[in-house]
């Protein structure tokens, strides 16, 4: 007999339900309400676990926001786009920026990523692999820049969750998605907690419409 | 799993550990606060704490179901699964994937999985270098101990011993001090680096498993575990056969429970859910994707009495708060599962005979079952384990033959008020005034020990069943 089938042998020997059912879909109702509008919602959270947010109007803002907000931290002013931003290497022509794509390499610490969306109850980024992105390079940054567009906000997960059974490819979750509710942290060194573990030290958003 | 014996020298130990306490006084004044905090976040808590619980008996009433379910999404995502009956197996299949990778060096992202099928020190010693990449296993690694507390293992350690361990265990060229914690802390990301990127498999425990999507939850405020699970060419995943859920909508639930019960937080800094290996279009990510489901002791819980404690989700509320974890610690549990859960988990996953001390090492005041946030009641199942242990004749003799001798005693009631007419009398000898009351301030013999600490308050002069006696006597006068 294998493992699998000791194991299940007990498994449907000692299970109190007998009856096989399918998926109970209960749909999640029990989020942090707020009066808040989401997107204010969002911004207020994400600020308050130590992300920054800045509102454009468009795609066209994107390097300029990201050469001021460089400067204004006394960043090196050297970025690698990715291929989730949306953006091509020429768009930053005028941003006096020094623009590469990826791969990420060791000396390189800015990343400007897209992300698949937000979520207001829990002030987080959802971050993923959809479209071939190596989301691995999103931990590696010293500093990440996500373009977050208004649109892609969910008020709730369970608002996440539906939308990501919608947008499936071929019936399958992406193949990693990360809420993200700031920069990466530890509190095995005391409290409070220190920022830049082994990922980002800073998480800066730029928030595109609404 | 392995249990150390000696509790009772060992907690004596921890009791006189001075900065052992100072680190215990911060978790019970600050984690009940934050939780709290949290908790009231939520428009409802008794509520959602209600559906969490239903979430998670639903998942085990039918946990054959779910799992087949979960294991179904996984394989058709191009990911493999597999079924460890113990510890034992559970480490042979790891070693096996790991050599089948020709795995040099392996990342590994905190787990209580791993830490009690050991299986670090199980690759070690098939000649892999094992790095754990979570800070705080980081610290122990370097340190050789077990954590002492399910989410900050290192709590116990010191900075100055940290500093210490890093300039041991750090030989490379270094002009930068390692004086203070952002220091410490550059150190450690730029040593770990280097392993992350050098890794050839990754190991994560898992925090959920979602039978509807197959996806793996795993959390962390480092980022370690994404570095872990992407980086190398083959993600390893290692976690019980109980931690199914059945949606994703539940996995939410239970995720906003688990990340305000554990640390006051809305949700855990990163949660990251993993769907199987590498896709066509995908420019990263791992090749091969591995499921090791663990039962080791679980499944003979399913259905019984201990059914109950199968729902825990991990979060430590139950530790941080409780007056006996609070005041000695982690490691004086002798079990990697330390704190009023892991007085549950312990007897089930090693065996009663070795883990009976830590059913006894609770006051039962109740704070475990009142925190949890799927309402498990552990002191009814610490009593279980008494129960057990008395009836399978593991107390040591002393205790049998006091405790027979005191239902003896007990079993008669003349006898019963003499002696204890008797010892009130010696107690009160022994007693000074002071206020409204009597006070002993040094007992001796096996007393001495109580009074070491506090006074004892003596006896009243009359017992309630004379004082009981003499009322109904002068009321029917």
């Amino acid at each position: 007999m294998t493992a699998r089938d000791a194991i299940f042998a007990k498994l449907r020997q000692r299970s109190v339900a007998n009856g096989r059912t399918e998926f109970r879909y209960a749909r999640d109702s029990f989020a942090e309400v707020s009066a808040a509008a989401p997107l204010d919602r969002f911004v207020a959270l994400a600020i308050e676990e130590s992300m920054t947010v800045e509102h454009l109007a468009g795609l066209d803002d994107v390097p300029g926001a990201v050469g001021r907000y460089l400067r204004a931290q006394h960043l090196p002013e050297q970025v690698v786009i990715d291929t989730s931003a949306c953006l091509a290497a020429d768009a930053f022509a005028d941003s006096g920026l020094k623009v590469s794509m990826p791969p990420l390499r060791p000396d390189h610490e800015v990343l400007v990523s897209g992300c698949l969306g937000a979520v207001a109850e829990s002030g987080a980024l959802v971050i993923s692999t959809n479209d071939g992105h190596a989301i691995a390079n999103d931990f590696l940054a010293e500093t990440h820049i996500v373009i977050l567009r208004a649109a892609r906000l969910f008020a709730t997960l369970a608002d996440l969750w539906d939308g990501m059974r919608a947008e499936a490819q071929g019936g399958f979750m992406p193949r990693e998605f990360c809420l993200v509710t700031g920069p990466s942290r530890t509190a095995d060194l005391g409290v409070p907690a220190k920022l830049g573990a082994h990922g980002p030290a800073r998480v800066h958003v730029l928030l595109l419409g609404g | 799993m392995h249990v150390e014996r000696d509790f009772a020298s060992l907690s004596d130990k921890a009791l006189h550990d001075e900065s052992l306490g100072e680190a215990l006084d911060t978790v019970a004044s600050v984690m009940p606060l934050i939780r709290n905090q949290a908790l009231t976040q939520l428009e409802d808590f008794a509520a959602a704490r209600e559906r969490a619980r239903e979430v998670r008996d639903e998942a085990l009433n039918r946990l054959d179901y779910y799992l087949e379910q979960f294991e179904a999404q996984v394989l058709a995502m191009g990911g493999h699964v597999h079924w460890a009956r113990d510890d034992h197996d559970a480490c042979t299949i790891v070693a096996r994937l790991c050599e089948e990778a020709d795995a040099k060096l392996v990342t590994k992202s905190k787990s209580m999985v791993t830490e009690e099928i050991e299986l670090a020190a199980a690759l070690e010693q098939r000649g892999l270098e094992v790095v754990e990449t979570d800070l705080g296993e980081y610290i122990i690694q370097l340190r050789g101990e077990k954590p002492s507390h399910i989410l900050a293992p290192a709590l116990h350690v010191t900075i100055p011993q940290v500093i210490d361990s890093f300039n041991t265990h750090h030989k490379i060229e270094r002009d930068r001090p390692l004086e203070d914690t952002d220091q410490l802390l550059a150190e450690a990301r730029a040593v770990l680096r280097e392993k992350f990127i050098n890794a050839d498999v990754g190991i994560t425990g898992a925090n959920f498993l979602i039978a509807e999507t197959g996806g793996v939850v795993v959390v962390t405020n480092e980022g370690n575990a994404d570095l872990t699970a992407s980086l190398p060419d083959t993600h390893i995943v290692v976690t019980g056969i109980e931690k199914v859920v059945p949606t994703m909508d539940d996995a939410g639930l239970m995720l906003r429970l688990l990340a305000r019960s554990a640390i006051g937080q809305r949700l855990s800094n990163y949660t990251s859910f993993f769907h199987g290996p590498r896709r066509e279009g995908d420019t990263a990510g791992p090749s091969a994707f591995h499921v090791v489901l663990v039962d080791n002791g679980r499944s003979d819980m399913l259905g019984s009495e201990l059914q109950d404690m199968l729902r825990c989700i991990r979060c430590s509320a139950c530790i941080n708060h409780c007056p006996v974890y609070t005041a000695i610690g982690g490691h004086a549990y002798g079990s990697v599962y330390p704190g009023p859960m892991g007085a549950v988990l312990s007897p089930g996953f090693a065996d009663l005979d070795s883990a009976r001390h830590l059913p006894n090492a609770s006051t039962f005041c109740g704070r475990c079952e009142e925190v949890c946030p799927v309402a498990i009641p552990i002191p009814k199942l610490l009593r279980h384990w008494r129960t057990q242990e008395f009836s399978r004749h593991l107390r040591p003799r002393s205790e049998r033959f006091g405790l027979g001798f005191w239902a003896w005693i007990n079993g008669r009631p003349t006898l019963y008020r003499f002696v204890q007419r008797v010892s009130a009398g010696i107690l009160r000898r022994l007693s000074v005034a002071e206020g409204a009351g009597r006070w002993i301030r040094r007992l001796p013999g096996p007393g001495a020990g109580w009074t070491r600490h506090r006074d004892l308050q003596a006896p009243a002069a009359k017992s309630f069943q004379a004082q009981w006696r003499a009322q109904n006597r002068d009321s029917r006068k």
